[in-house]
């Protein structure tokens, strides 16, 4: 497993080295501007670095998505499925590698953020006040800002993110197996992932709509929520690799 | 041993494989012959464990083969499968790192004899090196099974030589030996026996010396007699 | 070696083999090549390496010493008698021939004396 788990990494090592360098020069830009006190530098960087945030999190996560159809459409599907692993390891290497470094790398922004933000506070006062505006925003709330709901909100997103994963996982799955040969294969793979996002949305708030939005009971039993169909997604789409992929 | 019982693989109501049953046994080297698109690939996906029959089985020493099976049989693809950003050196890492029988010193010394450099990236080799690096590689595993998909498809003379010579080399008592060509010629004086495979069937299994021994007839001729009557009577 | 397609690919070796001991560029009492190396050398099927050489041990052409490998014979009188052998094989064919095309033996040892070189 954790041999698959390097190779994975090595297929992926590129994009994720690109976000991080991209990462830490919007870092260096930001930290010079609050230590030169350059207020349009340091707000230019913050742009920069959520900017970063969000399409690095996307980039790693659709670059893992096209790595597993390469992986499986490919004549390098003989890589993987030549050597004596069966498809859950292959598949469990991917899911905790990709689902892994998004979930790492969004633990890594979450923390920057929050050491970004702390140095803000330290260093201009009255930001406190823009930071209740902030929580207002992501809670909807009027409660203040608190670095552990910011922290548990971003996580939720994240989680999120990897479920969504899960599931382009499964539609490529499809793709390449139920729907081979299919012209429009492509399509209604895209069109079966939409459905499955909407049914388990719709799924979702039927069954924690009864919680506050953005309330802690709400974000932890979101978390667990997304954790749980990841996994089902995962042994759906390792079940169909099994019995149905013709490399 | 490995025997396929009744195997047939249907794609899309396509059948690739018909109802193929036989034994090979360790010791010898096959080989498998007919047509492009007879089934010759399609049958040893099977055997690898790499897609599962539509109905039938293969075993391996009385185990169906499957991802057990993957530790002792090494299959090797026409197409190169190696990743882009490889070098020569790293697809023996990689083997290293997923098959407990991969031998890097036999690889180093295959390398060698075939005059191929480790820094070399997989991504600029010629077909003919392509072709020898792939059979380096899966002829350095201590495995029990070897199945070489057209290993001599598009390489050139001197290659084709040395990718003989390799398999040659490291045939053994008890290893079964594989190799598929739609060229009869080439394989003719290496393989002990010729399995023919024709529109998804098994047409017959023939030792080649007996053939010359008791018919006087290459295999070659007879592949010229069964695949000219099989058109023949495909034509009617 | 290009192999012709009637005859089994084994006594092809063996005549190949015969020819080399006879010429003397496989010296009487030397080391042959181990079944495996003779195979990769001819391009043939490891086991009818294995076969070649226990034709040419029958035959008394060679010999193996236990853990030594496979040895050519030192009696030169076996080589010898294969030489005639393989004449005997080379003349009874050059006979059938010519006998084909209506040349009778006596027409053929006058052309035989007739042709220079």
């Amino acid at each position: 497993m954790g041999t698959l788990m390097k190779y994975e990494f090595r297929k992926t090592w590129k994009m994720k080295g690109f976000v991080l360098c991209l990462t830490a020069f919007f870092e260096l830009i930001f930290l010079f501007g609050v230590f030169s006190d350059n207020e349009d530098l340091w707000g230019s960087s913050i742009v920069g670095l959520i900017f970063t945030t969000i399409c690095g999190l996307f980039l790693i996560g659709v670059y893992g998505i096209h790595i597993l159809s390469k992986d499986i459409n490919s004549k390098q599907s003989y890589m993987l499925f030549m050597t004596p692993n069966s498809s859950y390891k292959i598949l469990g290497a991917k899911v905790l590698e990709n689902g892994g470094s998004v979930l790492l790398s969004g633990l890594f922004f979450i923390l920057l953020a929050i050491l970004d933000i702390m140095l803000l506070v330290v260093r201009y006062e009255d930001i406190q006040g823009m930071l209740d505006l902030v929580g207002v925003i992501i809670s909807g709330d009027t409660e203040e800002f608190t670095y552990s709901s910011f922290a548990m909100a971003s996580l939720d997103v994240v989680l999120s993110w990897v479920y969504l994963i899960c599931v382009a996982y499964l539609a490529v799955v499809i793709c390449a197996t139920l729907l081979k040969g299919n012209r429009i294969n492509g399509l209604l793979s895209f069109v079966a992932f939409i459905i499955i996002a909407i049914l388990v949305d719709n799924l979702h708030d039927t069954l924690l709509g009864a919680f506050y939005v953005y309330s802690m009971p709400r974000l932890v039993s979101n978390i667990g929520f997304y954790l749980f169909l990841s996994g089902i997604f995962y042994f759906i789409t390792a079940w169909i690799m099994d019995n149905k992929l013709s490399v | 041993m490995l025997e396929s019982f009744g195997v047939t693989k249907k794609f899309l109501g396509k059948t690739a494989v018909d109802s193929i049953s036989m034994k090979l046994e360790p010791g010898h080297i096959y080989a498998m012959l007919g047509p492009n698109g007879s089934g010759k690939t399609t049958w040893m996906k099977m055997a690898a464990g790499l897609i599962k029959p539509t109905s039938g089985f293969i075993k391996y020493n009385n185990e169906s083969v499957g991802v057990e099976s993957r530790k002792h049989v090494a299959y090797m693809s026409t197409e190169p499968f190696f990743y882009d950003w490889m070098t020569v050196g790293d697809v023996g890492k990689y083997y290293q790192d997923f098959f407990e029988d991969f031998s890097m010193e036999v690889y180093d010394e295959m390398l060698q004899e075939m005059n191929l450099e480790k820094t070399l990236k997989c991504k600029e080799l010629s077909s003919g090196m392509m072709a020898k690096v792939k059979v380096a590689v899966t002829m350095a595993r201590d495995a029990k099974v070897y199945m070489l998909d057209e290993p001599l498809n598009g390489i050139d003379l001197l290659a084709r030589d040395e990718v003989l010579n390799a398999i040659i080399r490291h045939a053994g008592e008890d290893k079964i030996l594989l190799v598929s060509s739609h060229l009869v010629e080439e394989l003719e004086s290496v393989v002990d026996y010729a399995i023919f495979i024709s529109n998804a069937h098994l047409v017959g299994i023939y030792e080649v010396e007996e053939l010359r021994q008791n018919e006087g007839v290459s295999l070659a001729d007879k592949y010229r007699g069964i695949y000219g009557s099989v058109e023949m009577g495909g034509a009617c | 070696m290009q192999y012709d397609s009637k005859t089994p690919i084994y006594l092809q070796v063996i005549t190949a083999l015969k020819l080399d001991i006879i010429n003397e560029r496989i010296k009487s009492g030397e080391k042959l090549p181990s079944s495996r190396d003779l195979a990769v050398q001819y391009t043939i099927n490891p086991n009818t390496a294995a076969r070649v050489y226990q034709e040419l041990e029958r035959e008394g052409v060679c010999y193996t010493k236990r853990g030594m490998g496979t040895f050519v014979t030192e009696d030169m009188g076996k080589i010898k008698q294969c030489r005639q052998e393989m004449a005997k094989g080379c003349l009874e064919d050059f006979l059938k021939q010519i006998n084909e095309l209506g040349i009778t033996k006596e027409e053929a040892i006058e052309m035989i004396k007739n042709t220079t070189k």
